[in-house]
This record gives structure tokens, sequence and C-alpha cells, in this order.
């Protein structure tokens, strides 16, 4: 069995590194980005998100793609990190198996054939290896992002034969090719491959199509197309003229929007609305419809999207902005009037209790028990996902009854989780959360708007880190001028973007990148952009040796 | 011939006319236009009248006395006085015996109840009690309502009220009640826009009327409209709910088009055949009309509840 | 001659019924002459299975006053008191593991964490909610999954896939099942052999499923010379399960079991949802657990699988009850010990109500007849929690049980005292009864040569 052990690479590289500060000196952020080297490689399964968005771009929209078949698992708080270190189980390649068959049926259906084999063959009852050759070839490459060989063409063109001959139908034949594409490791997995870099044979560079891979799953959390695997097998993408034009490309197509969402997905761990996991008392919170939770997910992203792709806006004002997008069901739950049936914007009122992310269903009742608020849980996911700062797992043999005990004496979460911070044990961690969550306690479990709690008056006030405020609004503009808040976001992002928390020496790196999100104003765009065309992203260390015992 | 079809049961108990109906003759002047047509808001305060409260109606029904044992008989029941005086069976026209309020009050009117105790699908929670409790919470027959003119929830001389049926759906939660502060449009045909009642607040009970309330509802397979006249409503106003009782008269054609007219040989799943119906609307206690010397309507008993919703044109 | 006894109609009303055919004498059709076997001649399969409970208990109530066979029942554990229709008490074919430690050696009490990881892998856990290794259930599946078509099942009634003790190393999970929807589709769907379907046929795209997975292993070496050494073992793991796949398919080419309670189960329907997602709350997730165990049990007489997992609750136990705005986890840790009951009343329903569904599941194997006995008789059943007493997270006298007779293997309805012996040494026993050629088992003070040679048959 494999301890942890301090002070090994790959323990430095699972250590959670409080963001310093701000932004030290040492790099010019005037000037171009430092050299460093990228961490190490790793295959990385495609996220079931991933696997979806793959499949309906090389095969069409309108496949029907399994749900559930191998969970995602999260790491270090990213399922893109996860991804890094998870396998393929029996019960989740049987799955897989399943799944590229019904998958295969489809996209050779009568129907669907026609947009996805350019060949005609011989005859529709029996085998063509001419038309299997192009339609294995043009799909595999789409498939595992790269050329096949032709040995990994010549067995799926004779699987297609003997198939097709022995069910007496070509497309059939073609079917069980094509799910032999869909179960290989070259599709499940993302191999990034390192090769080393003329320009200096010491250090190892990913492959052009390892970066055009890295590219479309960031950018579009799916698979390259055929234009940017072009330019990545002709080896131009490692240009950086070419690479910086693919990868404005890339964020000018509509597909990328799907990249930024599966992105704060990801980090705002949305996956659990998704799977029914963020459950509601039904007696107390009958508001908590399935249809609420996708809507309050769904609020969340297009606030996003809108903020950062489509005005282009500084990302701090996330934390503040009043701008938003509403349906009839999120109305009821904020008490404000909002009818017509479907999506529209939505302005948050001047003087209401709400701005920003943090006053909204989705992250409330992420961050809450099924039927009470949670100012630990809200303050630990501010101080963890937002800050990037540790917070430690509680103490085994602690008793918790004074502070859940909502039916005694103290009447509010401020004055149950005072025994907090007057039990030593608990007061080291719990000032550094509960103040933090305390500002949310006008929302209750699912969101909604109180100013009471068992009667008495909830008093939203605090302080971070220096800033003081007097409720949820306040909270949000610390959070906003909080100096961790961009280097933080820069650092979820560069770790959901290599698959891995950055390496002690990628330290300079994120540094840099930092200071070019905020000299952009904290630009998204900007931020993508120098961290493509980064070191981080475009070399590495070498292959990871060492399996981790990680959670 | 047996039909299996569970709804379409439902449907002939209903007495579904199969046409839709247009609003009755006694609904002339009963919704004026311009009574829907303000810009009030609901509790949000976003709108022109920020004294107005919007409701939705989450829970309704004909009021069913013997539900309280107590109310069951003459006694107890909580409606209105309709025709000011304490009638009796031997008073003529349209002879009839009144209930008493539960604080004492005499001379509540509900004939209807007359004919509604008389059968098991019309009771409480049985078949058609059910349907209609369904119908306000799942689109089938929204209504809406606005308070206006309200500064104290507790004791207001001048209060308004006015109804109206909605196109949109309550949202409904988990435990399948209706859930507060969703948003309805009034309807936009001003017809099914009640007029408007004048009223008061004493001691959180507001007392409004009289007012004509019509409503329009598509249940299953019955597009039907509903006309009140000469309404009035008592409401207890709670932090986040109303519930109370609306009383009018409501005309025996309309009450023929909506539950006594079978539309086949099975009407008589509502426990009733339309002979039995005719014979029992003999007792019609309101609307006289000298010309034919005939009782046209029957004072009526609705139970409601509401929550506050967000009202928009 | 009397009428001929339709076996097909009798095991039918036993499976689905439970009672139905449990009062008949044994029949003399289902066996052969040393009654110990199938008709057909097929040996009755030994199954294992794990089944999980969260929270653990209150070790004062729920240990058994007295020891050894016929032990008296505590207060926790009144639901064994169940008489079973096949004869005798859920009690006497159930033993019980109390005072078996999970010893620390200074490692951290992960909360949650370090019960299952040492009581399943005998090993420290390296870190929270990782295991030190495959766990036991993987073990004993890698001895005797590879016959049947499916290697383990996993299920879990906490509508949460990631519900799983299952390991396949320190950190490959085997996911859960939560639906049974997908279980019954996944088991009894097309590739399913009903014997009652008449003659077999094999499907000729099992054969070319075979021909597509041969492809993808000739993937391997290119692949595997690309990568790291952690990856080639990833990769590993990958091919091992596509290895797995093929057999599968080989047992369904072999044709439909030959086992005489097999028949296909009934179709569960659509999922139940409470408020449109999986809820916690008792009756939901008893509902979904009773489904799974159904299921199970068919695809166990079916011999689809001889290796199961099935989570009733989850470590950090989420049941509930309406109402109640918390968890039974949270519970455990936040209710206050009421000074004259002696224990949490709150949190203790849920200890009870493990113990029920724990007993409901007892009793459905016991519902099967096979050879001479039940299902149960020829399973072994290591039902285990995370935690003894839940509101410190205590691991010590860790509460475990073993069910069934492992076909002869085990001797049944013990109580046994561990007396602060290492709780590996039931892990040890289970191992040893299920046929692994081990001696000693853990690490450290978890590490034991000592089976519990008292239920050792």
């Amino acid at each position: 069995m494999k301890h942890y052990k301090p002070g090994s690479s790959i323990a430095a590289l699972l250590a959670v590194v409080v963001v310093a500060a701000g932004a030290c000196g040492g790099s010019d952020s005037s000037g171009g980005a430092p050299v460093t080297e990228g961490g190490p490689v790793a295959l990385r399964r495609l996220t079931s998100q991933q696997y979806a968005q793959s499949v309906h771009d090389v095969l069409g929209e309108r496949i029907v793609v399994p749900s559930r078949i191998e969970p995602d698992a999260r790491i270090e708080g990213l399922l893109g990190v996860g991804a890094s270190f998870v396998s393929v189980t029996p019960s989740g390649f049987e799955k897989y198996e399943a799944a590229a068959i019904a998958i295969a049926q489809q996209a050779l259906s009568a129907e669907l054939r026609g947009a996805n084999v350019s060949c005609e063959p011989a005859s529709p009852s029996g085998s063509d290896d001419g038309c299997a050759t192009e339609f294995i070839a043009t799909t595999g490459r789409r498939l595992f992002r790269r050329a096949l060989t032709e040995d990994e063409i010549a067995m799926r063109v004779a699987i297609a034969a003997s198939s097709a001959t022995e069910l007496g139908d070509f497309y059939a034949g073609l079917e069980l090719a094509l799910a032999s594409l869909l179960v290989s490791p070259n599709f499940l997995f993302r191999v990034e491959e390192i090769e080393a870099d003329p320009a200096d044979g010491s250090r190892n560079r990913l492959t052009s199509t390892s970066v055009a891979t890295r590219l479309s799953y960031l950018v579009w959390n799916s698979t390259p197309d055929d234009e940017l695997l072009d330019a990545a097998e002709s080896g131009d993408l490692l240009n950086t003229d070419t690479l910086a034009a693919q990868a404005a490309r890339l964020l000018d197509s509509p597909k990328a929007e799907a990249g930024i969402r599966a992105f704060f997905s990801d980090l705002l761990t949305f996956r659990r609305i998704d799977e029914g996991l963020v459950r509601k008392s039904p007696t107390q919170f009958p508001a908590f419809t399935l249809t609420l939770a996708g809507d309050a997910k769904e609020q969340t992203l297009r606030t996003i999207v809108d903020h950062l792709v489509t005005q282009e806006l500084d990302l701090r004002e996330l934390y503040t902005t009043r701008s938003t997008f509403l349906t009839p069901s999120l109305g009821s739950v904020y008490a404000v009037p909002f009818g017509g049936g479907a999506w529209g914007p939505y302005e948050f009122a001047e003087d209401g209790p709400r701005a920003g992310l943090l006053s909204h269903v989705s992250l409330m009742s992420i961050t809450a028990h099924p039927g009470r608020s949670s100012a630990t849980l809200r303050g630990k996911f501010v101080r963890e996902v937002l800050l990037c700062q540790d917070i430690p797992d509680p103490p085994a043999n602690v008793d918790f009854s004074i502070v859940a005990d909502t039916s005694g004496e103290l009447r509010t979460a401020r004055e149950r989780l005072g025994e907090h911070v007057t039990n030593d044990a608990c007061a080291g961690c719990h000032t550094l959360m509960d103040p933090i969550g305390l500002a949310f306690e006008n929302f209750d479990a699912i969101g909604a708007y109180r100013t009471q709690e068992n009667g008495a008056d909830i008093d939203a006030s605090g302080n971070l880190d220096g800033q003081s405020y007097n409720d949820a609004i306040g909270m949000g503009q610390a959070l906003r001028d909080h100096e961790s808040l961009g280097p933080c976001m820069t650092r979820n992002l560069y770790r959901y973007a290599v698959g891995r928390n950055p390496v002690p020496g990628e330290q300079v790196l994120l540094t840099f990148l930092d200071e070019r999100f905020a000299d952009s104003g904290y630009r998204w765009g900007s931020l993508i952009d120098a961290l493509v065309l980064s070191d981080g992203f475009l070399t590495a260390s070498g292959q990871r040796e060492a399996e981790e015992a990680v959670q | 011939m047996k039909n299996d079809s569970f709804k379409w049961v439902l449907a002939v108990a209903l007495g579904f006319a199969a046409a839709a109906c247009g609003s009755t003759s006694e609904g002339a002047g009963a919704t004026g236009g311009t009574a829907g047509s303000g810009g009030a808001s609901g509790a949000g305060g976003t709108g022109a009248a920020p004294d107005a409260m919007g409701y939705v109606i989450s829970d309704f029904g004909f009021l069913h006395p013997e539900a309280d044992p107590a109310d069951f008989g003459m006694e107890g029941v909580r409606g209105f006085d309709l025709d000011s005086t304490v009638s009796s069976a031997d008073t003529p026209p349209c002879a009839h015996d009144d209930f008493v309020a539960p604080d004492g009050t005499p001379g509540i009117d509900y004939g209807l109840w007359s004919f509604l105790r008389q059968y098991e699908p019309l009771q409480k929670d049985q078949l058609i009690d059910s349907v209609i409790r369904s119908a306000v919470k799942n689109g089938e027959m929204s209504i809406v309502m606005e308070l206006g003119g309200v500064d104290d929830m507790l004791n207001d001389d001048a209060v308004t009220v006015q109804i109206f049926s909605t196109q949109d759906s309550p949202l409904v939660g988990t435990d399948g009640e209706v859930l507060p502060n969703g948003t309805l449009a009034r309807h936009p045909d001003p017809l099914y826009h009640s007029t408007i009642a004048s009223g008061a607040i004493k001691d959180g009970v507001l007392e409004a009327g009289p007012f004509d309330v019509s409503l329009k509802f598509f249940i299953q397979i019955v597009d039907a409209d509903m006309l009140l006249t000469d309404s009035w409503i008592r409401l207890d106003l709670g932090d986040a709910t109303a519930s109370g009782v609306l009383a009018g008269h409501w005309s025996v054609a309309q009450i023929d088009e909506i539950i006594g007219t079978p539309t086949s040989e099975n009407g008589e799943a509502a426990g009733f055949n339309h002979t039995e119906f005719l014979a029992a609307m003999e007792a019609a206690d309101a609307g006289y009309d000298e010309a034919s010397d005939e009782c046209t309507a029957f004072t009526t008993i609705f139970r409601l509840e509401a929550v506050p919703a967000f009202l928009t044109e | 001659m009397s009428k001929r006894i339709n076996r097909r109609t009798i095991l039918r009303g036993a499976v689905a019924g439970g009672a139905v055919g449990m009062g008949l004498p044994l029949l003399d059709c289902f066996l052969n002459e040393n009654g110990t076997a199938l008709a057909q001649g097929g040996a009755i399969p030994v199954r294992f299975g794990t089944w999980f409970w969260g929270c653990g208990m209150n070790p004062a109530r729920w240990a058994p006053p007295t020891e050894g066979l016929g032990y008296e029942l505590s207060v926790e554990l009144q639901a064994l008191d169940r008489t079973l229709s096949s004869g005798g008490k859920v009690r006497d074919h159930v033993s019980v593991f109390s005072g078996f430690d999970v010893k620390l050696d200074g490692n951290p009490n992960f909360p949650h964490g370090s019960g299952p990881a040492s009581n399943l892998t005998g090993l420290f856990a390296p870190a929270d909610g990782v295991f030190g290794a495959a766990s036991i259930d993987v073990l004993i599946a890698r001895e005797i999954g590879g016959a049947t078509r499916f290697r383990s099942l996993q299920m879990s009634a906490t509508g949460n896939r990631n519900h799983t003790y299952s390991r396949e190393s320190a950190t490959i999970r085997n996911a859960s099942e939560i639906s049974p929807m997908e279980v019954y589709a996944r088991i009894f769907g097309p590739d399913f052999a009903d014997p009652a379907a008449g003659e077999f046929v094999p499907n000729p795209r099992w054969t070319l499923r075979q021909s597509v997975l041969s492809a993808v292993k000739d993937d391997r070496d290119k692949l595997m010379s690309r990568v790291g050494t952690h990856d080639k073992q990833r990769l590993d793991q990958y091919f091992t399960s596509v290895r797995q796949l093929e057999q599968m398919l080989d047992v369904l080419l072999s044709g439909p079991p030959d086992l005489p309670s097999c028949r296909r189960a009934d179709d569960p329907g659509p999922d139940i949802l409470e408020g449109e997602v999986f809820q916690n709350d008792l009756d939901s997730v008893n509902q979904r657990h009773r489904a799974l165990a159904d299921l199970l049990v068919f695809a166990l007489a079916c011999d689809q699988t001889r290796v199961f997992n099935m989570i009733f609750s989850s470590g950090i136990s989420e049941l509930t009850v309406p109402g109640l705005n918390t968890t039974h986890h949270q519970l455990t840790h936040d209710e206050s010990i009421d000074a004259e009951l002696g224990y949490q009343p709150q949190a203790t329903q849920f200890v009870l109500a493990s113990m029920e569904a724990w007993a409901d599941f007892v009793e459905r194997l016991a519902s099967v007849p096979e050879g001479d006995g039940t299902m149960l008789d020829n399973c072994l059943v290591f039902a285990n929690s995370d935690l003894s007493y839940a509101k410190p997270d205590d691991v010590r006298g860790l509460p475990t049980m073993i069910a069934g007779s492992a076909g002869g293997r085990i001797a049944p309805g013990m109580h046994i005292r561990g007396n602060t012996d290492p709780v590996t040494r039931v892990g040890l026993t289970v191992q040893q009864a299920m046929g692994l050629p081990i001696d000693a088992w853990g690490e450290n003070s978890l590490q034991t040569s000592l089976p519990v040679s008292e239920i050792l048959v």
C-alpha cells in the first residue's frame, strides 16, 4: 500500500496551496510569459458531459446518448482533475459497450446514416471495404482526435466486413466497427502525448494533436473539429500565431458556450443538481421541484455566460451584479413578479436583498442542508472554491448538539454558531467559515429570503478578511474586492485546463496569468488566451509516474 | 354501453355541455371593462398601486357545512345574508329556510345546499369536489384575486376586492399545493374580470361586496363560464394566506349547463338524472322573476383559499 | 399417477410471493439423490454479498446480551426476531460480531471513512474516503465471479451512484446501481437468456461483439508504450474490464442457466421518485431497497452473479423522515442523549429501521427454495457499517454480521464477542469461508491469522 508521503513531488502536487495574498512581485506584468515547465501529463478520461458532447459533435445532435455510464470522480474539487485519476471498472465498461452499441445503431440508422457516411456501399446487404475504410478513417479521426494508424483502420474494416456478411447488412457491419471506436481507450481517454522540444531538447512539449485536444476540450468541452485537427496534423498549431488564431476561432464559435458552462458547472458542483443529489425536504420546501433545481442551475450559468462572454464584463462583478435571468418558478422563490412562462432577463431591484451569484437559488441550495441553511457550508464554499483557501475537515468526536438544535433557546444560526468560536477545538476553522456564511443567513435552505429565524431578527453583518459588511450584498462586494478572488479563478481554470493541481514551479506562471487577467480588467477571454499560450498549457515535465492515493 | 374511461365518466358526471357557453343574459354589466385594466401589482410592490395585493386561489369548492359537524343543519354556515331577510320556508316568493352563522347571525343564504347535500359525488373530497379542487391547481380553473387600498392588514375601513380568471397555471410544489409568489396574468378578456367590491377589514377579517364575479374554466372537456351575481366575499387575512368564502347568486340556467345536463345515458354518474335535477331546481331560493313568477337562481357559497401572487396584464 | 407437478409454477409463487411455495414439503423433483444438488446436475452456486448500513448503532443496546447459538436479542436487534416461512427465526441464520475493533495505530480516524476502509481491506485508510487496496468483495469476485454473466452487482438504495464501498483498487470505485428500472434492464433485458423462452438460440451479435472487444485489445500495446506508470495501471484496469465483458459474452453464448428457481424477474416499472428526485425518507429508501433486493434475488436464482454489494444507507447516512429538518447522520452528532432514556431517541429510530431492512433482506434470500433449503443457505452476506457509536464517530466495536451458511461452510446464528480483537478476524473468516487461500490478513494491529473458528465448519 502506498502512503501519502509529504515531500514527494506528488504530495506537493496535491497539497492545496493557499494562494498568496496578492500577486507577489517577481514577474514583469508588462512583459511576456515566464519560461516555465508544465507539470506531468496523464490520461484523462472523458467526463460524461465530454463523452456526450463529443458523440453529438461527431455523429449528430440527435443521437440520444445513454446517461449513467461510469460516474465521474471529483478530486481536489474538480471533475476535471478527477478525470486524470479514474479508470474504467467492469460495470463501467459494460455500460460503455452498451452505450457504444446504442449510439452506433442510431448513427447508422436509415435516418442518420446519410449524414454520417459519405460513401455509398456497393451493396447495402454486404461488405464494402472501400466505403467502410472511408467511414472508419473519417469518423475515427474525429473520435480519437488524431488520424488512425493503418492497423487501427484495417482491424475495424475487418470487423465491418465480417459483421456485414454475418448480418447481411453493410450498415450493421459499420455499427460494430463504430462501436469498436467508441469503446476504445483512444476515445474514452484523452491521451496527452509529449515529445522533446526541437528548440530545446531538454524540455518536453505536448504534441500538436495533444495541444489541439487540450484546447478543444477547454474551450468547447468537446472533440476538435476538422480544421483544428488539420492545423494540428500539419504541425502549424505549435506556432504561436496559429495557436492564438485557432484559440480565437474556437472562442468565437457558438460551441464555446458549452465550454464555459462546463467549467463553471464543474467548479460550482452543479453536477449534484443534475444527479438529483441536491435534496430538500419536500414538506418544508415544496417549492424545490426538479424544475426549480434545473432552472436555478441554468439561471446561474446564463448569468455567467452573459456576463463573461456576451457582455465581456469584469469577472469579479459576478458577485455583485444584479443582472440575471429568470423563469416563473425562480420568480416565485425570489418573490418577484416574473410571468410569461419562459426565460427572460431580469434585474434584481437596487434596494432589494439580492446581488451576485451567491444570492442565487442554485448556490444557496447547494450549500445548505436538506432542511436548513448552513453558514458553515456556505463559508467553506467561499473559502475553498472562490478564494482557494484550504479548510481542514472537522475533528472526530465533536458534540454538535448546540449548533444544530434549532428548537432550543438559541434561535438564530449566529447564536448557535457562537458555540464554534467559544470552543477552542472548533474556533480555528470555524472563524474562517461561519462569519462568511452568516452573511447569507437571510437566505434559507433553498435561497428564499427571510428576515427572521424562529422569530428572532437575523443579523447578517460580518467581516471578510478586513472588509466589513452588513448583509449578503456587502459580502458580495467584499468578495469582489478580495485580493484572492482573481488569482483563485486563474488557479481553478488552470487546474481544469491541465487536469491537475499546479506543481510548485508553476506558481510563477500562475502569478503571470493573474497579472494578465487583472490587466485586462478580469476579462474571461484574456485569461483563456494567456493560459492557452502559456508554457503550462504547452509543455510538460513528463508522464505522471506514481499512482497516488487520492479521494 | 359502458364507457371505461375514467376521465370521460368524470366529464359526464359534471354534465358537460358540449359547446362552449357564452356569458348568460344575467351577465350583462357583470364585468366592467375598466375594472381589470388597472396597473396594480402583487405584494412585491413594483407596480403602480403599492397598496394592491395579489393572490392566486389555491383551493376552491362548494362550502360543505357538514365538514364540521357543528355546522350541519342550519347553523354554523359562514355565509352572508344575501337577501337581507331572515327568511323561512313560508315566506314567498322563493321561500326558503336560512342558515345561522357561527357567530349567531341569522339569515345566512345557501339555497343550493339543499341540492348539493343530497348527492354523494358532490360531497367533500368526493368525485366532483376533487375535480374542482384539482382544477384550481392544474390550470383548468385558475383564479386570481386582487385586494386594493389596503393600508393595514388588521383594520382598514376602505378596501376593494376584484377577482379574475387567468389563463396561466399556478406553480405547484412537491406537496401538490399551490406555491406562493407566482406571477399570473389577469385574463385578457375583461369579461372574466369581476366588478370591484368595496369593503373593509376588521380584526383581520375582510368583507366586501356586492360584486359580480365571472369566471372562465375548462375542466376536462367542459368549457364554461360561471357568473355569480350580487356576491359577497369574506376573507381571513393571514401572514401568507387568505381563506374564506364567496357567496352569491348562481342562475338555475347556468347550474343546469354546468352540472345538471347530462350528455349521455351515463349522465347519472353524479348520482342524479336530469329529471331529478330539474325537480331539485324547483327549490331555487332567489332571482324571482315576476313575469314568469319563477325563482331563477340559487344562493351559493364557495369556500376558497389563496396565497400571494403577482398579477400582471 | 397424480397430476404432474409443475415445478416452475411452484417456484414462481415462491420467488414472487415469498411464502407461497414455502409450506410445501421438499419436492423431490428439485433434487438429485443426495438432496444437495439440483436436478439437472448443476451444483448450487455459493454467493457472497455485503450489506451496508450507515452510522452504526449504540453498542450497549445493540450487542446481544448472551453469546453463542440462540443468543438473546438486544433492543436494537429485535428485527432479527422475525420468523421465517422456511423455518426458524432470522436470528438463527445471522451471526452477530460485537466488540471487534478497527485498530488505528495512530493513523487518523477519518470520520465515516476509516471503518469501512479497514474492515473491507484490512489496511488503514490512506486518506479520507480512500482505501488502501481492493475491497474484500472484489477479492472474492476475482475468485468466484468469473463464471457468471456479471462478476458482481453493486446496488444502493440511497439514490447516489457514488455510494459504494466496492473498490477495484485504492482509487477505483465500482459505482452502484440506484434505479430498479435500470437494474432490471441490465440483468433481465434483451441479453437475458430466459430458460422459459424455449430452445436457446445464441444471438449472432454476441460473437460479433466479442470481435469488437478483441479489436480494442489490439490497441493495448501501442497505448501502453506511450503512457506513464500510473496510467499503465489505469489502462490495466481498463483492459481487465474489457476481459470481463468478453467473459460475460462467453457466459451468454453458453445458454440459459440450468437452475430450477430461475425465471425472468417481474419488470419493476418506472422508478418511484419522491418530490421528483430520489428522496431519502425511510419509506422511499425502503421501497427502493426492497425493489433492488427483489431483482437481486432473481439474479442470484438465475446465477447471473455470485457477488453483490447492497447499500441501504450511506456512511454519512442521509436517511430522514418527513417533518424532520435533518438527517440520520446529523442527528447522531446533534441530538442530545435523552437523560431518562439514556440514548438518542430520534437517531435510534434509524438504527432500528436499518436492522429491519437487514431482516427484510435476509428474509428475502430465505424465501427462495434451493436444494434442501433456501438460497440463504447458499449465501454468505457480510453486513457491516462505518461506525459503532456514531455520535463521536467511534470505530471500536465496529458492528458486523454474517447471514447464511455459505453452502455449508458457515455455522449460522451465533453471537461472538470480539473483546477488542481486530475486526479483520471477521473479514479473514469470510474470505476463508468463500474459499480464498489466505492464512492471514491485514496490516500491523489489523493483521490477524485467527479466523472466528466458532462459525467455520
